[in-house]
């Protein structure tokens, strides 16, 4: 039988193998990372908006009124040029409102994301998506390896038990070597403006039926929704549910750096629901833990609209042809940001003008 | 096999046995979806 180890030599080049590859995120660190303003267009274009994120966060410098950060959710739940319109008309000059966001939720990238873009770019409320039943389990996001490289954010990371440095130091071996050929090629970044915003706003499944079905245009006027009904009063408030699956130890400890992160550059910092297909007929928001308790900072507002409310005027039948599958498509989503715009602009009169962060 | 195996230094064996062991741990701290999503549907 042929010996798995045949010489010392060849022993010591499988050891030197596996130790590189084990180590490289550290051998990487001590070396100088590449820069990091090419690490979202590591993801791929098929997998969602990292070169809009990418763009937003280390090409444009201009300030931002309203960043959204969040998942999946948000990308297909939010008309970013609707919100911005209606924000540069109350403002009565051109207001600027961006999202950043990924697929897959997880409060590690959307502290990354916002981590960075706050950075950069200077920020006048920032809303964001919490978690939903969505988010299985309890470690890093699925693309944590593209984004979360070793040695960047030492104090962010400090506090997590050794188990989570583990799973992140594992996602970060597991993308190590594609990190590695940034140092010969970087990656490139998507030039085309067109594909940019394609990609940003996930318009392939604009108009896509539910789960495949036709499309079906729907009215995308939304009834008119009392704006004291949208903004929770307490983890009591009867128009929300606080009391959902409880986020497990590691996403519960990115909360609360998102948290420190708001106290730091003292922006004001909002909450919101977007509803999914599985609410549908719900009179209360289900949320899956009281957000401002999480994140430490108890007069962060929560914003949400209930599947009931929002769809008060719509069939039961009907309420389907505004998803494509627990997203909104476009039907949704004109409808869902007509019917929460409001009480957005409302709160950055209130926030972004004299509202403090405590 | 014996006499071939003899011509690797023992330490060797365990140092790489080690490393081993350690690469296993690791993938067990990675979660599964990511290793799903991460190797079979993206890949690189």
């Amino acid at each position: 039988m042929f010996p798995a180890i045949w010489s010392n030599r060849h022993a010591v080049a499988l050891i030197l193998v596996i130790a590189v590859l084990l180590s490289l995120p550290v051998l990487m660190s001590v070396a100088g990372l590449p820069p990091r303003d090419r690490v979202y267009s590591g993801i791929r274009v098929e997998t969602g908006t990292g070169p809009l994120d990418e763009q937003q966060i280390f090409e444009e410098k201009e300030p931002v009124d309203i960043l959204f950060v969040g998942s999946s959710l948000l990308v297909r739940g939010v008309d970013m040029n609707y919100v911005q319109q209606q924000l540069s008309a109350q403002l009565g000059r051109p207001a600027k409102v961006s999202r950043l966001a990924l697929k897959w939720q997880g409060l590690d990238m959307q502290y990354m994301l916002m981590h960075d873009l706050l950075e950069h770019r200077k920020v006048g409320m920032v809303v964001m998506n919490m978690p939903t039943l969505a988010l299985i389990g309890d470690a890093p996001h699925i693309q944590a390896y593209r984004w979360m490289r070793w040695g960047e954010f030492p104090k962010s990371t400090a506090g997590l038990p050794f188990r989570d440095r583990m799973a992140i130091y594992g996602a970060q071996v597991l993308g190590a070597p594609r990190q590695l050929v940034n140092y010969l090629r970087p990656n490139r970044l998507v030039q085309n403006q067109q594909m940019v915003a394609t990609l940003g706003s996930q318009s392939e499944y604009g108009a896509v039926g539910y789960f495949g079905g036709p499309f079906v245009p729907e009215p995308r006027t939304p009834p008119v929704i009392s704006l004291d009904t949208v903004v929770a009063h307490g983890a009591d408030d009867k128009n929300f549910d606080f009391d959902g699956l409880a986020l497990g130890p590691y996403h519960r400890y990115w909360g609360r750096q998102i948290g420190d992160l708001v106290k730091e550059y003292h922006v004001p910092f909002v909450m919101m629901h977007i509803p999914e297909d599985t609410e549908k007929g719900m009179t209360r928001v289900p949320e899956r833990m009281y957000w401002p308790d999480v994140i430490g900072i108890s007069s962060a507002p929560v914003l949400g609209i209930s599947s009931a409310a929002l769809f008060r005027d719509t069939p039961a039948s009907e309420v389907n042809n505004y998803y494509y599958d627990q997203h909104f498509n476009d039907n949704g989503r004109e409808f869902f940001t007509r019917a929460i715009t409001p009480a957005l602009l409302e709160l950055y009169a209130k926030e972004a003008h004299g509202g403090a962060v405590q | 096999m014996a006499a071939q195996s003899s011509k690797t230094n023992p330490v060797l064996v365990g140092v790489l046995f080690a490393l081993c062991v350690a690469a296993i741990t690791l993938t067990l701290f990675i979660t599964p979806d990511s290793l799903s999503v991460n190797l079979v549907y993206q890949a690189f």
